[in-house]
């Protein structure tokens, strides 16, 4: 478990007599912290969306949905509808005063369909009841006739008949034709990854209340409250600033309720305009999973060509990814792909090609990753099968292929790789997860036991940090301090379980010198803080965080001079005066320390402004998609994963039998709560690698609709043995107090599970047999893969 | 059909007894969080896979979302806002806390009200005793080691992390 | 949020005033014992009855007892007391494990013997919302004409997924059903019949009321296995369940199997009696396996590959008869 002195930030504030001196615990940051939410979670009282109170006369909405992948509406007709009693109104698109469009980058994607419906699920309008009883029975007399269209719904489909959301992105360093044919060992095929559903365990929800001047104020379940006030502003054609939305928590988002969440928003604030009533709208969790984009399934061609030594010496690849019916966030998501397809390694000649395909099947957005685990997941699958080709250890062949010194250190796209931690992680898992003893002991396994055998693979990680979309790598805070001495905290960042809010909590309480439990982090409005961007990229610490940190640098400046006069110390030597453990003294004379909550009391009386804004912007990123050319990362994350599996030859079943993760979290800014985005982040990823499987019939009817067909992992899914270290002494340069981003990496360390079931399946088989491992990695695909290599 | 009449229903709730009406289809999950305003207990799948609105009838975890209020008439309920005794904490509230088991949150009442009724049962439950109990709730965010790590300390078979402020008083 | 179809909740207090309601109400009332099963079946508007009687204060349906030579139990036993009950773990392991993985903990403790006898069929095209149904063009089994499994098919394919039924079948039990008309006892393989849309007998105005499963006289072995992709809240894949009565030389006399959750009806494996009266070794196993694989043909109507569901026939077959003849208590 985590060390000593793990305080929560809402319990009650040490008592200011004990906290004179000043030594290192007095901090929160870097220490063990509970999380902000943990006492309302574990009592019951944190609310979601649907857990507030309902104003009175507050109406409920049921969308209206295509029964079809693609079709022509040819006749749309709701009188009877309209008249069944409680039915406050049914809306379609010409009930839009604005623009009729939520697509967040580019304006191809309706709010409700018009003309024409390009998936099984799509919005053609929402009925307001005043019960779902009402919404129900009126939906059921709604006449649409369709007149269905061929429909595409397969990447394969898309590719044939040149059906696209994006033009093709280029990446491209030396003469990778040459290189592949000079090439010693030359390899070639297709890596698929296929789709994952969110399921966060809250559904899309939002609270609409109409209010004064014809404003209304959204309590919506989002990552991205901004883009949602700019969604409804111009779906309701007025000004944002009529337009307030603030997010109370999330049950969960993924990168589901980043774009994913403003369709449903703007129905609620249209609703509730048009009938001047609240109308709160929360998807069941059938059309939850039916309307919703998921993570982009891809295809991807390539040929790589290797020394026999087993260094990379030339890489292409073609991507493809399957955009679902509009753009949403596809092409970044794509571009991100891109990035990591070069994962930890160094590729000297290549190029890779990607291009967004348009399918009749909901958009699929962000996920936990964006990309860069479909990407990752083609070069570990080349990685995987080089070595069992070439008849080398994976784990030496992948670390013969790591960035180096130079020239060696310059990714696909450019970038230089500075700080880099692989080396030294990789040699310290190896070392601390007992690699080499349990590969032999796992050959001694495998040559004895009848039917089951064990495979054993080390992973790496590296992920890049910022929004690739540069502008997008800012953020905003507002602090405000009473005269008591205690502080709310306003930040763009939005709290989806994964801690943010304690972490920007203990950095307010650091800057300050106060007790966390002095500092509340407010919901996230965007009356507080504007034109913030999504909670998403696993920016929200690092963005966030320095901006808190500048509002309170603010603050600090202010309360120095009130603080010099009360000390009657010189004000020239105000600049030396500290604040820690929740007094405010000279440097030199800690003896003599004021309470925090006197200084503020006296800054009030003295005139003095409590409230700071901050802001950051991350410095010196920019990307040429033209050339395929930047910086588009401010720094890298790292990670790797030993796991160890044992697999079924009889049935293909697996169990993980054990995990090693050692990952870089630069110096944790909360180690409690990083290491439970690194468990959690694992084991969703080793869903999406394993048991979960979106599927779509022919027609593009989604099978998988709910938890009674779609597989999370559950409790039995955990790996018996489950062991996460965070790197010591990992400081990152120019990060908040040397923090690293966490959401998103540990996610891609799951493909050491696919690494060691590829291990397994070879030892079915004579060396060297090509393994044909399709993802996700369900019993079937194994026992298929396993009896490809047997018939070797 | 015509609309039944509201049945005027009794049962006990986290102590106290209360009398309600409600349609007979009303579910227990909707009598708790629509009429008595208990929304600790979640929704998160309306049909019984997910357990996020498990609650403990007569001490038995049962899920509330797929249960009829009127069969759960002269029955003891206990809700997350039951859990603690008076001010103080069950110790699987504290544990979870103290352990990290929780991110979203919103899979935590069904969660700690089925780790409350294995503890009942069965007050030192190996790990494997702990999956299994709790083996029908799903969480998305923790991956769920620290959970079984917080029935561990919940049950007094690994050490609690040691802090100054345990939470062990919470607002009734 | 889905909500329930309106209608009119009765608990009867006896058998007798069950039957008084079922008699008043008949078609138009459906029985609720746990609601497991029922509850989401109604929030999916697959069944919108006027009625519903819920059974949980029929106190006589929830005993457990040994009468003439039998374990009789009450249809209305929780899957959980099931699996508790030391008698059963005892006597019937093969029940007793049964019960204990049906779905999840929650279920269980709702979920009821009855109940899960009298489980309705699944398929992925019928466990839907109504709008997913209507989308696209209802089904066989529900308010339609096509099959979307079996392209063409005039018979409904929807899979039993019902644990305890293959393994009550193995075991030989009968089944009571009471209803105004009377009462009557079934060997419970007349109970089920190979139709989708209705896998039982049961009539709409009958009620379940008890199991009755005769107590073996000498040595009897049990085995249950349950092919699934997750461990918990995860319907079968596939299920076996095997008995054998062994004479002390280590022959059976008698040997039983059934398969279930692939079609609308467990299937007991048949002509494997040239088997009885001889060793239930290794090759004995292997021939069973044979046997049960040749007999069944999985479809598409869940989400796993019905290819792979009947190449792991044989391999749950044997391991069934592993737990069966695993020396010691199971």
């Amino acid at each position: 478990m985590a060390g000593p002195s793990l305080q929560h930030p809402s319990s009650t504030p040490p008592n200011p007599t004990e906290v004179a001196q000043l030594e290192e615990p007095l901090t929160p940051l870097h220490q063990p912290l509970l999380h902000e939410s943990g006492l309302k979670h574990t009592s019951g009282e944190a609310r979601y969306v649907d857990d507030l109170p309902s104003p009175p006369g507050m109406a409920l909405c049921l969308v209206l949905t295509s029964p079809h992948a693609h079709a022509r509406i040819t006749r749309r007709d709701a009188a009877k509808a309209r008249a069944v009693p409680g039915v406050h109104a049914i809306l379609f698109a010409e009930d839009v005063p604005g623009l009729n469009d939520v697509g967040p980058v580019i304006h191809d994607e309706p709010l409700f369909a018009v003309n024409e419906v390009q998936f099984m699920g799509q919005s053609v309008g929402v009925v307001v009841a005043e019960s779902y009883d009402a919404c129900r029975a009126a939906a059921k007399l709604v006449e649409v006739d369709y007149e269905p269209l061929p429909a595409i719904t397969t990447i394969d489909q898309a590719i044939a008949q040149g059906s696209w959301l994006s033009d093709p992105h280029v990446m491209k360093r030396g003469d990778v034709d040459a290189e592949l044919w000079k090439s010693e060992v030359k390899l070639s095929g297709e890596v698929r990854t296929g789709g994952q559903e969110h399921f966060y365990l809250e559904t899309q929800s939002t609270l609409a209340l109409p209010e004064e001047d014809g404003s209304v104020r959204l309590l919506c379940s989002t990552q991205h409250p901004s883009e949602v006030q700019a969604i409804v502003a111009h779906v309701l054609h007025v000004g944002r600033h009529l337009i307030t939305v603030e997010v109370p928590r999330m049950g969960g988002g993924f990168g589901g309720k980043e774009t994913q969440a403003a369709p449903f928003a703007a129905m609620a604030a249209l609703a509730a305009l048009k009938l001047k009533r609240p109308v709160k709208i929360w998807l069941n969790r059938d059309q939850d999973m039916a309307q919703t984009g998921k993570r982009h399934p891809f295809m991807t061609r390539y040929e790589a060509g290797f020394a026999r030594s087993g260094e990379l010496k030339a890489l292409k690849l073609e991507l493809f990814s399957d955009g679902g019916f509009s753009t949403d966030l596809s092409r970044a998501i794509l571009d991100r792909a891109m990035f990591h397809s070069d994962n930890a390694y160094y590729v000297p000649a290549l190029m890779f090609t990607g291009r967004v395909c348009k399918t009749h099947l909901p958009s699929n957005t962000a996920f936990r990753g964006f990309g860069g685990p479909q990407g990752m997941a083609v070069i570990e699958a080349i990685m995987s099968r080089a070595a069992e080709v070439l008849g080398l250890d994976p784990a030496e062949l992948r670390a013969k292929n790591f960035y180096d010194d130079a020239p060696r250190n310059v990714t696909p796209y450019f970038m230089e790789v500075k700080h880099d931690r692989m080396p030294r992680l990789w040699k310290e898992l190896l070392a601390s997860s007992d690699y080499l003893a349990r590969k032999s002991a796992i050959e001694s396994f495998n040559a004895s036991h009848p039917h089951a055998r064990r495979g054993l693979a080390i992973t790496p990680v590296k992920f890049g940090i910022s929004f690739t979309t540069s502008f997008l790598n800012q953020a905003g805070a507002l602090v405000v301090m009473y005269a008591d001495g205690t502080v709310q905290l306003n930040h763009g960042g939005t709290e989806m379980g994964q801690g943010l809010h304690t972490k920007m909590m203990a950095i307010c309480a650091h800057e300050l010198g106060i007790p966390p439990a002095s500092v509340r982090a407010m919901t996230t409005a965007t009356d507080k803080v504007p034109n913030t961007s999504a909670t998403a990229a696993s920016s929200g610490s690092d963005l966030n965080g320095a901006a808190v940190k500048v509002a309170c640098e603010t603050l600090r400046a202010r309360l120095q001079p009130v603080a010099a006069r009360l000390l009657g110390v010189p004000s020239e030597s105000a600049g030396d005066i500290l604040f820690a453990g929740g007094k405010v003294f000279l440097r030199t004379r800690p003896e003599l320390a004021l309470p925090f909550g006197k200084v503020t009391q006296e800054a009030y009386l003295s005139q003095v402004p409590m409230s700071a804004t901050g802001f950051y912007k991350t410095p010196d990123i920019s990307y040429d998609k033209s050339t395929g050319r930047g910086k588009p990362f401010h720094y890298f994350a790292y990670g790797a994963a030993v796991s160890e599996v044992e697999l079924s030859g009889l049935t293909g079943e697996h169990r993980v039998r054990r995990v090693d993760i050692l990952h870089d979290v630069g110096a944790s800014l909360v180690p409690t709560i990083d290491r439970g985005q690194v468990e959690g982040g694992f084991i969703q990823g080793v869903g999406w690698l394993t048991c979960e499987e979106v599927l779509f019939d022919a027609k593009g009817y989604l099978l998988t609709h709910s938890p009674d067909t779609y597989k999370i992992p559950a409790f039995g899914d955990a790996p018996l043995d489950f062991r996460v270290q965070l790197l010591e002494d990992a400081a990152q340069p120019d990060v908040i107090h040397g923090s690293k981003a966490v959401g998103e990496p540990p996610l891609m360390l799951a493909l050491s599970v696919v690494a060691a079931l590829r291990h397994a399946v070879t030892a079915f088989g004579r060396p060297g047999a090509h393994v044909d491992l399709k993802m996700p990695c369900t019993p079937e695909a194994l026992l298929n893969a396993i009896e490809a290599v047997r018939s070797v | 059909m015509a609309r039944p009449a509201r049945e005027l229903i009794r049962f006990e709730v986290n102590g106290d007894w209360h009398e309600l009406a409600v349609e007979p289809r009303t579910t227990l999950l909707e009598a708790l969080r629509y009429v008595l305003k208990l929304t600790g207990s979640k929704q998160g799948c309306d049909k019984g896979d997910c357990g996020a609105c498990t609650v403990l009838i007569d001490g038995r975890p049962q899920l509330s979302c797929i249960s009829l209020a009127m069969t759960a008439v002269g029955r003891k309920i206990t809700t997350i806002e039951g859990l603690a005794e008076g001010n103080r904490a069950h110790p699987v509230q504290d544990a979870f806390d103290l352990c990290g088991a929780l991110q979203c949150g919103f899979c935590q009442s069904g969660m700690m009200l089925s780790a409350a009724a294995l503890l009942a049962d069965n007050p030192r439950p190996n790990r494997d005793e702990i999956k299994q109990a709790l083996s029908g709730n799903l969480c998305r965010c923790t991956g769920y080691t620290q959970i079984v790590d917080a029935v561990e300390v919940a049950s007094g078979q690994r050490d609690v992390p040691e802090r100054d402020e345990r939470p062990t008083t919470r607002r009734k | 949020m889905l909500t329930l179809p309106p209608f009119q909740f009765h608990s009867p207090k006896s058998v007798a005033e069950a039957l008084t309601l079922l008699e008043a109400h008949g078609a138009k009332a459906k029985l609720h014992a746990g609601g497991t099963d029922l509850v989401p079946n109604m929030k999916h508007r697959l069944f919108t009855p006027e009625h519903v009687i819920g059974l949980r204060d029929v106190a006589e349906l929830h005993r457990i007892g040994e009468r003439d030579g039998a374990l009789a139990i009450g249809s209305m036993v929780t899957l959980a007391d099931l699996a508790r009950d030391e008698r059963v773990r005892a006597i019937f392991p093969s029940l007793s494990s049964a019960a204990a993985q049906v779905a999840g903990p929650q279920l269980r403790e709702m979920g009821t013997l009855g109940g899960n006898l009298a489980l309705d069929t699944r398929c992925v095209y019928y466990n839907q919302t109504y709008f997913w149904r209507k989308a696209l063009g209802y089904c066989l089994k529900k308010d339609g004409t096509v099959c979307h499994v079996v392209k063409g098919g005039q018979k409904c394919v929807a899979a039993a997924s019902n644990d305890t039924a293959p393994v009550l079948l193995s075991l030989g039990a009968t089944v009571r059903l009471q209803s105004p008309r009377g009462s009557r006892e079934l060997p419970l393989d007349q109970f089920y019949v190979a139709d989708g849309i209705r896998n039982t007998v049961l009539e709409p105005d009958e009620l379940i009321t008890e199991v009755r499963v005769l107590l073996p006289q000498g040595r009897l072995v049990t085995g249950y296995q349950k092919l699934r992709l997750r461990a918990s809240i995860d319907y079968p894949a596939l299920t076996v369940a095997v008995a054998a009565w062994l004479e002390k030389d280590g022959t059976a006399q008698w040997i039983r199997m059934v398969i279930s959750a692939l079609g609308a009806r467990p299937h007991a494996v048949k002509r494997i009696e040239h088997l009885f009266g001889k060793p239930l070794d290794a090759a004995a196993i292997d021939e069973l396996g044979q046997a049960a694989y040749k007999q069944c043909h999985p479809l598409t109507n869940i989400n796993v590959d019905p290819g792979w569901r009947r190449l792991m026939i044989p391999v749950f077959v044997r391991r069934a008869w592993q737990q069966a003849l695993a020396p010691g208590p199971q």
